[in-house]
């Protein structure tokens, strides 16, 4: 067995909004066991390799908060032999995630308005925290890193780019990002995991979830090569123009700002610079060279 | 030679550079450099506000493969290292300036050669540098050639793209079959920014070149010198005052896997039938093999010519064609973050750093960042990263600061 560890990052998306009529819900999956599946997935993660290390970061909409690994508190339990005879790491996560998420849940106040989650600043603090593990590993050892985004609400398009530049950056790193949403299709997600060579899904049944966790997003990427993967979709990378916000084929882009226009426009509404009205279709009336 | 001061470095004022460096208690220097390079990479990283760049870029990479190339004061040699670096510069260069072009020139034997045309897939570019290693350096390096192929395609260049020509030279002189200065200034009239790194020494024609044409002129002192100055010309430049601005035509092809158009994309089992698999546009003329061959592809919204890599231009109607990311990929020039403020921790506080979630230190966080919006704390290390890299600051996602 390689001696490289493992890291995966899981962001869980706990926006209240989505999950506040699904509190006592019988038929579909609620709350508690949508939390229950997770710990058991990140439990399943931490017992299937020695190599492999975990961290948890939760956010609702307006919050982040780091909920595994906690130096702090994890001192303070001391893992006690239990009537099943649990796994002594495995005791301390359940732990430390219990308190963490109690605290979180306790302190998150709900002065926003937004209905988004904080997806892409747990995205960037967890890209953080990995470049750090990346500058302290010694020289010879080689990490490789994962991120898992568990989604429950709609994008916020007021996200778009700060999203984006965290792809970007997840790419340059080359850290794979998976997406599972249990809502809506996610298009920034499913950007983000192409991009990235993640995998995306949407979860048909979320009563299925943690069979859907552990078949697709236990394994890495060496292992998935081995794996019947659900069949990437074509992903849909228009635009939409800033105009109208209509998704577009062919459009008028500003050679300053890179600001996307449907139609032709005199000035750009971004950068405020003015066009030259004969200038725009020079683009492809160009001589053959 | 700095790039702004009209002086040689041996008749300006005596510097005394070691006073700078001062020792602490225990004697140990590190300290003290540590804080000499942090400022520095900050320093790097502070972008001017309010500038226009050029973002939409055509570039001339012209390789000298003159007999000054075999040098081996660069290891194993001249050639070999700039080709090395280059390599790193060419994929740089497409991460910033996504729908940008680059071409290659050589000049050897007092010739020029073009080695590939103005293009925008950065992997042919490097497989064909690559190819380059193999061959022989000989001769003398002309500059005025070099010019002159640049010129006759780039004054063809839309004039709102930034038309640039980046030298890298060994030679220390130029052979010529006329008059340089007259060809200099067709690059200045023709608005062609002409920038050189030096691997040798300094040469008077080459720095005129430069400041003529606005250009940026360098001479490396080492490798790691000369990576540095090639990410420098990675970056879009401030653009000229001449420069125009209009509205270019773009598409942006869908990926799809059968070529009847406007039929949807999640299809049913009867029109996958219909697939049929076709030739892209990009690999039509290399003869042989069944590269490009394929079921799926973009397809260009106007003419229905099928390419399999984007960005590109189509060959048939010349719409330049490109997919969002490759935009948003350069948006964090358009809209850059502030530098955070620096603080230094006089009394231990109760805070973690909001990136990486690592508690401060005393001993070993003696300066710690605030973002002047979301008034969170960085370490130094986010504070690099998340202007270097991100783009993006943690707490500010909340504000939604977009425009």
């Amino acid at each position: 067995m390689s001696a490289s560890v493992k890291y995966l990052v899981v962001i869980i998306d706990l926006n209240p909004i989505y999950w506040a009529d699904k509190v006592s819900a019988s038929n579909t999956l609620n709350f508690k066991q949508y939390l229950n599946t997770i710990i058991q997935f990140c439990n399943a993660y931490i017992a299937f390799d020695i190599n492999h290390r975990l961290i948890i970061i939760g956010c609702s909409n307006n919050e982040t908060y780091f909920l595994y690994p906690d130096p702090v508190n994890e001192s303070l339990i001391i893992p006690t032999v239990t009537k099943t005879n649990l796994f002594e790491q495995l005791f301390v996560v359940d732990r430390v995630v219990e308190n963490n998420l109690k605290n979180f849940i306790r302190d998150g106040s709900s002065a926003s308005q937004s209905v988004g989650s904080m997806i892409t600043m747990a995205l960037t603090q967890a890209l953080c925290y990995i470049n750090r593990i990346i500058r302290d590993t010694l020289a010879g050892e080689k990490n490789s890193f994962r991120i898992l985004i568990i989604q429950t609400t709609n994008d916020t398009s007021k996200q778009y780019m700060n999203f984006m530049n965290a792809v970007f950056t997840s790419e340059k790193l080359n850290v794979p990002i998976d997406g599972c949403i249990l809502n809506n299709e996610s298009s920034l997600l499913q950007q983000a995991c192409d991009l990235t060579s993640g995998i995306y899904l949407r979860v048909p049944d979320p009563n299925g979830l943690l069979q859907y966790l552990l078949w697709l997003y236990l394994t890495d990427k060496e292992l998935r090569k081995m794996l019947a993967l659900p069949t990437k979709m074509a992903v849909d990378y228009r635009p939409a123009c800033f105009c109208h916000h209509k998704l577009i084929d062919t459009g008028y882009v500003c050679s300053v700002c890179l600001s996307i226009y449907c139609d032709n426009t005199s000035a750009c509404s971004t950068c405020r610079s003015a066009f030259d009205a004969n200038g725009s279709t020079d683009g492809s009336k160009r001589p053959l060279r | 030679m700095d790039e702004n001061d009209d002086q040689y470095r041996w008749e300006s004022g005596y510097e005394r550079t070691w006073e700078v460096i001062q020792e602490d208690e225990t004697g140990s220097l590190t300290a003290a450099i540590n804080a000499i390079n942090q400022k520095n990479r900050r320093k790097e990283l502070a972008q001017l506000p309010n500038v226009r760049l050029g973002m939409m870029r055509h570039l001339y990479l012209v390789l000298d493969m003159s007999d000054a190339m075999k040098d081996q004061d660069l290891r194993p040699n001249r050639l070999f290292c700039a080709i090395e670096l280059l390599k790193e510069f060419i994929f740089l260069y497409f991460d910033s300036n996504p729908i940008s072009q680059i071409g290659i020139i050589i000049t050897r034997r007092k010739r020029v050669e073009k080695i590939s045309e103005l293009a925008g897939n950065p992997r042919s570019h490097v497989a064909l540098l690559e190819q380059l290693k193999y061959q022989e350096c000989e001769g003398e390096a002309s500059i005025q050639n070099a010019l002159e192929m640049g010129l006759q395609t780039l004054k063809h260049m839309p004039k709102y793209s930034s038309r640039e020509m980046l030298f890298v030279l060994g030679c220390l002189a130029t052979c010529d079959h006329g008059n340089i200065l007259q060809t200099i200034k067709t690059c200045k009239e023709n608005e062609i920014r002409c920038s050189v790194i030096s691997v040798s020494a300094e040469v008077r024609i080459f720095r005129k070149l430069c400041m003529d044409t606005k250009g940026l002129f360098h001479v490396i002192t080492d490798s790691t010198h000369f990576q540095e100055l090639l990410q420098i010309h990675s970056r879009p430049l401030p653009a000229l005052d001449k420069f125009e601005s209009s509205l270019v035509r773009m598409g942006f092809p869908k990926y799809r896997t059968y070529t009847t158009p406007n039929a949807s994309i999640s299809s049913t089992t009867a029109i996958a039938k219909h697939e049929k698999a076709s030739m892209c546009m990009c690999h039509l003329e290399q003869r042989g093999g069944t590269n490009g061959f394929s079921i799926g592809g973009y397809f260009c919204p106007t003419c229905e010519s099928k390419y399999c890599e984007l960005p590109t231009e189509c060959s048939v109607c010349h719409l330049t064609l490109v997919s969002a990311p490759h935009l948003a990929r350069s948006y964090h020039f358009l809209f850059p973050i502030e530098q955070f403020i620096e603080l230094t921790m006089e009394k231990p506080i109760n805070e973690k750093c909001f990136g990486c979630q690592q508690a401060f230190d005393e001993q070993k966080h003696k300066t710690i960042y605030q973002c002047t919006s979301c008034k969170n704390f960085f370490c130094f290390e986010c504070d690099l990263f998340i202007h270097g890299t991100i783009f993006t600051c943690p707490g500010c996602i909340r504000n939604g600061q977009l425009k």
